[in-house]
């Protein structure tokens, strides 16, 4: 049924009627958080929840096997990409909540490997990031479609019409940013 | 902060790119000036710069442990997952494998699927092949693979790094076509054939990786329409046109990957490097851009330049065909072009089928040799330009044949290297269809002379009748190159039908009518083909006739029978099946009269079998599915004991496919598709027997894809849709490598038409299983029959069959 929505606004996007991308929203995001629970609901200790499946398997069930057009596509992935945020974002509060009701305040590593020497904690990636983009939304973007939706820096380009130069450069300045900006909260 | 101070801070850490140390301090002091909190600002964000990977590692959510193997670092991500440097835990010695993790949810379905075709994977054994060692699936579904683990270079790199020449590059290129090559006998196809996939070792051999991966993605249910729509959607990669418009995946896809391959490997750059600046949609870039010719690449180097034009250019050009069916049939293929360059000899990327039959007719020595000989002079006087290539071919093939010896085999080989060479000159279609027309024209000047002794004209008449059969090609006329046009053959063979009508007239003996009798059943054939069916009855009523003229003789008595099948196969093709029950009755009734007394019995007994399999069509063809059943039968028991006396008649083995076919499809239509099911699977193993003893022989194929295809439609039939699927879907695969193998066939044309409709309604009970794309398919094949035949009663009622099959635009 959704699908059979979300085709629907999908040609009305394609006639370029730009308010179907607001039809398309809770559909897809009502997949993404489905495939994430169904997600969650699986996990174990060795491995972690993948943006890039999620994203991938919301988009391929809702599309199905229609050619849509470069731009429509790059619009929902980009789409979705915002939506991965704000569902790991949840889920890393709700994660959170439930640790600190053991008294603990514990990153959350469990949901999102980190390397050797630290560990980022979303929510406050998610704080930072919402003041990156007051001041340039364009890098808050790129941070999105990179982190939260696992795109390549190739693919990334693709979907803001901008070189993998011009993303490659600015991809690396934001993470300096948001690192800085998160600093205090590392240990 | 403001975006200005920020655009500020930006572009002063683009200045300080690639600084390091004291001179980045430096430049940073110098552009930041008095702004000390400029300065500031940026330094404590380049003290962030080593820990900014600390977001690759959460992006791609990576686990530590997979299985028994603990996760060292990563290799690689894309698409289709990431890739791991993993060791295996409760090892004593350190060995490091590569695991490669998918990014899809699965069940177990999708699992046990996994496990099936890894084993199938597991078996791929080739040194030049990474072996598939382990699998299993994580915790939440997602599938993961343990490889080989290849210490080596992208092949890319390591040409580029090592300096390769044209001619290594090219032995380092034919490793990973044997390798290509080895997997397609396998029936595992690569379908992501691309430089990352190849990796070469230290010791400068090659290892493919991921062989079949996509593959089993995509037959994972999940997975197919899972990574690959996906990969469309955001990665060009190697793949073919007919990868990304969702076309049929065959051999031919990995031949087009490798000749990405090869291009990007000899010139520096991807064929599709032009179309960048197009900013073209990758799918749509791969299915219309054209590559320029490799040596036209802009920025190489004059001598390289040279070297690739011409032979290289045309064997690029050839794999890189849009169409799959004008790209090298087999890698094999491919590769032997490659061999031939390397060893001096003239490619064969220009290859035009008609030629090659010539060629073929000339080595067989069907042509008397006078005529042979003739027509060599007549080639010489003509083209005497191609010389060169012809002699310099020549001279290897002379070099590497020692058994060339006699006069007449100089003359047999010359001709077949000169058309060789002709064939493979650069642009030189109009000289092929030259040499085609002036071996028309030749023949046409020679039947006008003087000469009309009857020993010359009845070469002559046999020389038309060759060329008729080489332009129509071995097995039956051609889709295809316009010179094998139906109306230039049919035209060829009514040249020979009137010299033999003259030589029977004016001497009736029964040589003469024998061979009058023969031409007039050559025409009615082709002429029923074209769908000129009245036109093909005059010439069966004349044949007829003329054979009644003598009684008594065997076998005209038998040629009288074959006349009579022959009507029947006329009437089938009108659909006027009750006439064609009649000419078969009547067939085999002389055919039991005449096996009493034939001393070569198994000859008259399988033509019997024969009779009642025209029977069973007819049959058939008026819904009278058991008598259909019971004449197939007999057939079928006829053959089966004729074979057992003859066990290597091949030709008796393929009747007794045939006649299982036959019946597992009659007994399937009379609702007994329990009884049918067992003949159908014989036919199958049969045919698969045959064709894995000859690989080679188109014929073996094509039988092997009807038996595939009689089977797929029975198990629908019986209610066994996704076996059907199977059977269908291999058998469209057959038929469609056939259609770009040299055949072109009419016959295969229409069996492929109508597998492709069979495939496509056994799909509809599958929901996005690509139904109107076979349909689509099959409307275009027919539509092409049609054209080419246009009153052709069969090719209409299937071009109508594809036009009205529902449910597609």
């Amino acid at each position: 049924m959704a699908a059979g929505d979300f085709q629907a606004a999908l040609r009305s996007l394609e006639r370029g009627d730009k308010r179907a991308l607001d039809a398309m929203f809770p559909i897809l995001y009502a997949e993404l958080r489905r495939l994430a629970a169904r997600y969650l609901a699986h996990e174990a200790p060795d491995h972690t929840l993948q943006p890039t499946a999620l994203v991938h398997e919301a988009y391929l069930r809702l599309i199905g096997q229609r050619e849509v057009e470069w731009s429509s596509r790059a619009q929902i992935v980009g789409l979705a990409a915002t939506m991965m945020r704000r569902i790991l974002v949840n889920h890393a509060a709700a994660k959170s909540a439930q640790k600190r009701d053991w008294g603990v305040r514990v990153p959350l590593a469990d949901t999102l490997h980190f390397s050797r020497d630290g560990q980022l904690d979303i929510e406050q990636l998610d704080l930072a990031l919402t003041k990156l983009e007051e001041f340039d939304p364009r890098q808050a973007r790129i941070v999105e479609l990179r982190f939260f939706s696992g795109l390549t820096l190739e693919e990334t380009a693709r979907v803001l019409d901008l070189s993998p130069a011009t993303v490659k450069r600015e991809w690396k300045v934001a993470r300096m940013w948001l690192l800085r900006e998160m600093q205090p909260k590392f240990t | 902060m403001t975006a200005e101070r920020w655009e500020q801070i930006k572009q002063v850490l683009v200045l300080l790119e690639g600084r390091e140390g004291k001179s980045r301090e430096a430049a940073l002091a110098d552009v930041c000036g008095d702004d000390e909190e400029l300065r500031q600002e940026v330094l404590s964000l380049l003290a962030q710069e080593d820990r900014i990977d600390l977001f690759d590692h959460a992006a791609a959510g990576d686990p530590t442990r997979i299985g028994p193997y603990r996760i060292c670092q990563i290799l690689g991500a894309g698409g289709m997952g990431t890739v791991y440097l993993a060791e295996r835990c409760d090892d004593q010695y350190r060995k490091f494998v590569a695991i490669k993790l998918i990014p899809t949810f699965g069940g177990p379905e999708l699992e046990q699927r996994f496990r099936r075709e890894r084993q199938i994977l597991a078996k791929l054994e080739h040194p030049y092949i990474a072996r598939l060692l382990d699998g299993g699936t994580l915790g939440d579904g997602r599938p993961y693979l343990v490889m080989e683990y290849v210490d080596g270079q992208r092949i890319d790199c390591y040409v580029d790094n090592h300096g390769l020449s044209i001619r290594d590059t090219l032995r380092l290129f034919l490793k990973v076509c044997s390798a290509v090559q080895f997997a397609h006998q396998n029936l595992i196809v690569h379908r992501d054939l691309k430089p990352g996939n190849i990796l070469v070792t230290e010791a400068g051999e090659p290892r493919l990786l991921d062989f079949g991966i996509a593959r089993l993605l995509a037959d994972s249910g999940a997975g197919a329409e899972h990574t690959q729509p996906f990969e469309r959607l955001l990665t060009p990669s190697a793949a073919s046109p007919e990868q990304v418009s969702g076309g049929v995946v065959t051999t031919a896809s990995d031949v087009y990957a490798l000749g990405v391959l090869l291009y990007r490997l000899l010139t520096g750059v991807s064929p599709y490097a032009g179309a960048h600046q197009l900013h073209m949609d990758p799918s749509r870039m791969i299915q219309q851009y054209d590559p320029p010719l490799a040596s036209r690449v802009p920025g190489l180097s004059p001598s390289l330049r040279h070297v690739l034009q011409g032979d290289l250019d045309s064997v690029l050009a050839k794999a890189l065909e849009k169409d799959w069916e004008r790209r090298y049939p087999t890698v094999q293929a491919f590769a032997a072009d490659l061999h031939r360059y390397l060893d001096g000899y003239p490619v064969r990327a220009q290859r035009q089928t008609w030629l090659y039959r010539t060629k073929k007719f000339v080595r067989r020595r069907r042509v008397p040799l006078g005529l042979a000989a003739l027509l060599f002079a007549f080639i010489m006087a003509g083209i005497s330009g191609t010389m060169v290539y012809a002699r310099r071919a020549w001279a290897a093939e002379a070099r590497a044949d020692r058994r060339l010896q006699t006069l007449h085999r100089i003359v047999e080989s010359f001709l077949f290297e000169f058309y060789d060479a002709v064939e493979n000159l650069p642009g030189s279609t109009n000289a092929r269809a030259l040499v085609a027309r002036r071996a028309l024209e030749y023949l046409d000047q020679m039947a006008t002379e003087e000469n009309q002794q009857p020993a010359f004209q009845r070469d002559l008449a046999a020389a038309y009748l060759r060329l008729g059969s080489v332009l129509a090609g071995e097995r039956g006329p051609h889709l295809g190159a316009n010179e094998t046009s139906f109306r230039t053959i049919s035209a060829t063979f009514h040249k020979a039908l009137a010299i033999r009508r003259r030589l029977f007239q004016s001497n009736p003996n029964d040589i003469a009518r024998q061979d009058l009798a023969a031409a007039l059943w050559t025409v009615a054939n082709i002429e029923q083909m074209q769908g000129h069916y009245d036109a093909a009855q005059h010439c069966l009523d004349e044949r007829l006739q003329l054979l009644q003229g003598v009684a008594g003789a065997r076998q005209f008595q038998y040629m009288i029978a074959t006349t009579y099948s022959a009507y029947a196969d006329l009437d089938r093709a009108r659909g006027k099946w009750e006439e064609a029950l009649q000419f078969g009755k009547r067939g085999l009734a002389v055919r039991q009269r005449l096996l009493a007394t034939d001393s070569n019995r198994d000859r008259a007994e399988r033509v019997v079998g024969l009779s009642h399999e025209s029977i069973g069509y007819a049959l058939a063809g008026l819904h009278r599915y058991r008598e259909a059943a019971a004449e197939h039968a007999i057939a079928l028991q006829t053959f089966q004991q004729l074979a057992s006396h003859s066990p290597i008649d091949t030709d008796l083995k393929r009747n007794v496919i045939v006649a299982e076919e036959n019946l597992c499809e009659s007994l399937a239509r009379s609702s007994d598709a329990a009884g049918a099911l067992p003949y159908c699977r014989q036919a199958a193993a049969m045919s698969d027997a045959l064709y894995q003893a000859d690989r080679n022989n188109l014929q073996n194929a094509e039988d092997r894809a009807a038996a595939w295809a009689t089977l797929g439609f029975a198990l629908q039939l019986a209610g066994y849709n996704k076996e059907a699927l199977f059977w269908e879907q291999n058998a469209v695969n057959e038929y469609g490598t056939l259609m770009q193998a040299d055949a072109y066939s009419l016959a295969v044309a229409d069996s492929y038409t109508e597998a492709l409709l069979e495939l496509a309604a056994i799909q509809q009970h599958f929901p996005l299983s690509g139904t109107c794309n076979n349909v689509l398919r099959a409307r275009q094949v027919a539509a092409n029959l049609v054209a080419l035949a246009p009153e052709n009663a069969s090719f209409q009622a299937r071009l109508k069959q594809a036009n009205e099959f529902g449910g597609c635009p």
